[in-house]
């Protein structure tokens, strides 16, 4: 079994879990795993470098039935709870790192927040509650998963990289947007990209066009 | 370029930290196998393991279901960890290796 096939072996028993637990319906897929999945909505495969942290977002409040463990979950599958210095979990494993987010809701308000009902406590982001409009459910490799629509994740991403420290994140963020937003103009919801970036807040929309200017991708706007 | 080395980097530095974290859960698990010996038509557990690099086998009496499978358990970790920390060694230095950090 080559490494590839180990992580998404990993990847799947995990999803196996959360879909057996009743739970990943009620959560959103993020992140680079993103681009992996939406090959099943697109029927295309979306080029993207993926670092082994599947990242779910949770919707607050938190209504999610059952209740669940999840490290006691995962901890069968070598999983180990690791605590960020403001006292958040990542869970890992040396294959794939599982991580869950909440959408801050304000300036001030970034501490851990507890989500009882799984469990564990998490990292509050900001920007993050874009992906959870017009979030898309699709059954892929016979999981039942949310995703943000692609459209949303790709206006996140290049929100969030003029907010990056890191000069190669900003670039991976930028990229894999704009591979995305390339892939949904060449479908039937090109018409949706532009009624959405018209309804975010002015600075998010500044923070977009900046980030396709400095890519010289800002026709992409204006060719919706 | 800049892409993958920064996502390299950051593969680097979760490593570490894993192998650091399954190095010590590995010697936090119990040491040895145990071993059933009959003696006289009885049968007793002792441990078999190794100290200061020499085989001992060490005498645990009639031990209960309980503990038994807790040294089972442990063993049957321990060839995991091990395995995974391997694989956590082997991704360090391939990363190290592409970054080129390691000569």
């Amino acid at each position: 079994m080559s490494e590839n096939d180990k992580q998404y072996d990993l990847c799947f028993k995990v999803l196996q879990r959360l879909e057996d637990a009743g739970v990943l319906k009620q959560i959103v897929l993020i992140g680079s795993w993103c681009a992996y999945f939406y090959k099943d909505y697109f029927e295309e495969e979306l080029p993207s470098p993926r670092t082994r942290d599947i990242d779910f977002l949770v919707a607050t409040p938190p209504r999610i039935r059952p209740s669940v463990d999840i490290p006691a979950m995962l901890s069968d599958l070598n999983f180990f709870v690791h605590f960020h210095s403001n006292g958040a979990m990542r869970i890992e494993h040396p294959e794939l790192i599982v991580d869950f987010l909440v959408a801050e809701k304000g300036k001030g308000d970034s501490g851990p927040y507890k989500v009882k009902e799984l469990g564990i406590t998490v990292q509050q982001l900001r920007f993050v509650s874009l992906l959870l409009d017009n979030a898309i459910s699709f059954v892929s490799h016979g999981f039942h998963l949310t995703l943000p629509h692609p459209i949303n994740f790709a206006l996140q991403k290049l929100i969030i990289s003029g907010r990056r420290t890191k000069f190669e994140k900003a670039d991976k963020d930028r990229k894999q947007a704009i591979d995305v937003l390339k892939m949904v103009m060449g479908t039937n919801e090109k018409g949706k990209i532009r009624p959405l970036f018209d309804k975010l807040p002015m600075g998010w929309r500044a923070a977009i066009i900046k980030a396709l200017k400095s890519e010289n991708q800002s026709e992409i706007l204006a060719g919706c | 370029m800049g892409i993958i080395q920064g996502v390299l980097k950051e593969e680097l530095e979760n490593s570490l930290r894993m192998l650091k974290r399954y190095r010590q859960e590995y010697k936090a698990l119990p040491k040895g196998s145990l071993v059933r010996k009959k003696v006289k038509n009885k049968e007793y557990d002792y441990l078999a393991c190794r100290e200061n690099g020499k085989f001992a086998l060490k005498y645990m009496g009639q031990l209960s279901d309980k503990e038994k499978s807790e040294y089972i358990e442990a063993k049957k970790k321990r060839l995991e960890y091990r395995k995974l920390i391997a694989d956590l060694r082997d991704q360090v230095k391939f990363i190290k290796r592409a970054l080129h950090e390691r000569k």
